[in-house]
């Protein structure tokens, strides 16, 4: 009996399904009629400021949200165009040496970590992603500014499930010689128009910043570049220095997607 | 008795660390502090190395009698060391050296140790 009705149900479901797909395709039958330009501007939403103008880069009140869906999933040149699975895995080793100013010994590790298929990637014992990885990582993040304290917060949920802070307040970052490195850096902001740029410098160099194996040292320097181009884009652009890794700057860019909803829960285990 | 008790724990903990010891990789491969078994009759060894985005800066047996390099270079396509030293009795050491196991913080050098002419086999290891 369980059973004949579940089929009934399953038929007419069926049916129901093909009316809504009747339905949809006449509608979009009427949608083509636009022209790509009028149908972006009637979707595209203001970016949200606060009283003061300023962008909020997170949710307005009573909003969920969150940062994720990255347009690229590893650290690439701009501009440059080799094919790399979401691992940052290139599809051709011989493309190696395009994907950033490499110096030679920074090439040859490079090389060698695609070549063994990322193993020592220690993502692998729960070290977390840093840097611009964290921005590319699964689990979406959040940029929280606490205007009462001039900090910018962003909060992951990718990697640990861990945080940066951005001090917004002014002060400069600490003498280089005096610091020891982390993992997340020390990073104040500042704006620039609507861009909130963070200067980051401080890292170790026990974890990757790129998922495909980018070498860096201590002497890693991040430029970033946060811009909330409409309410559901967000331009993430960043400038990495390494000169014992990089025989040049170089930078790199993607968007990512407001993303309506709750970062999930989730926590690295080996 | 309390000991014997903690015992146990003690080396599971330490077995379960070790992944994440041998699986840490740095930046520059050079990096850091190698020590091994060199010359004959054989001593101990430890090399100290620092990469400044030009040079490859080396110190041997750091202390007292601290012999600098003279010149190292990396050749990385075949992850071949060569360094120069110069001892205070004006002794000539090179060491000509291959890198090993790079994905592992203990990665290894292993060739040889030559003073004044006379080579010897060495394994540096990265502490």
């Amino acid at each position: 009996m369980l059973v004949q009705l579940s089929k009934t149900f399953s038929s007419h479901r069926k049916l129901l399904a093909a009316a809504m797909l009747l339905a949809l395709t006449a509608c979009g039958g009427e949608t083509t009629t636009e022209t790509p330009d009028a149908a972006t501007t009637a979707v595209a939403r203001e970016t949200p400021r606060y009283d003061d103008s300023v962008v909020r880069f997170d949710r307005v009140p009573g909003e969920q949200g969150y940062w994720g869906n990255p347009s690229k999933h590893s650290l690439i040149e701009t501009g440059v165009d080799v094919p790399m699975d979401e691992q940052g895995l290139l599809a051709n080793i011989a493309d190696a040496s395009k994907v950033a100013p490499f110096m030679d010994w920074s090439l040859a590790l490079y090389q060698y970590r695609q070549n063994n298929g990322l193993k020592d990637d220690p993502v692998n014992v729960c070290i977390s992603p840093a840097g611009p990885r964290h921005l590319q990582a699964d689990g979406g993040f959040r940029i929280i500014q606490d205007r009462n304290y001039d900090r910018v917060y962003l909060m992951f949920g990718g990697g640990n499930r861990n945080w940066r802070h951005i001090n917004m307040d002014g002060r400069m970052p600490p003498n280089p010689d005096e610091v020891t490195g982390t993992y997340y850096g020390y990073s104040t902001g500042h704006w620039e128009g609507d861009t909130l740029v963070v200067e980051s410098s401080g890292f170790n160099d026990r974890f990757w910043f790129s998922n495909g194996g980018l070498p860096h040292t201590a002497m890693l320097h991040l430029t970033e570049r946060f811009t909330r181009n409409d309410y559901d884009t967000l331009t993430y652009q960043v400038t990495i220095t390494d000169p014992y890794t990089y025989t040049r700057p170089w930078n790199a860019e993607w968007t990512l997607d407001w993303i309506d909803g709750e970062i999930e829960e989730h926590f690295c285990e080996q | 008795m309390k000991l014997r008790k903690l015992l146990p724990a003690g080396c599971l903990f330490a077995l379960a660390s070790l992944p994440a010891i041998s699986m840490g990789q740095e930046g520059y491969p050079l990096d850091g502090t190698w020590r091994g078994e060199g010359g004959q009759p054989p001593e101990t060894v430890v090399v100290v190395m620092s990469w400044d985005g030009a040079t490859i800066n080396g110190r041997i047996n750091p202390g007292r009698n601290t012999i600098n390099f003279t010149s190292a270079k990396l050749d990385a396509a075949n992850w071949q060391l060569h360094a120069e030293a110069m001892s205070k009795e004006g002794e000539v050491i090179v060491i000509d050296a291959k890198l090993e196991n790079i994905g592992s913080y203990t990665r290894t050098l292993t060739g040889t140790w030559t003073v004044d002419g006379v080579a010897n086999p060495i394994v540096l290891t990265r502490e």
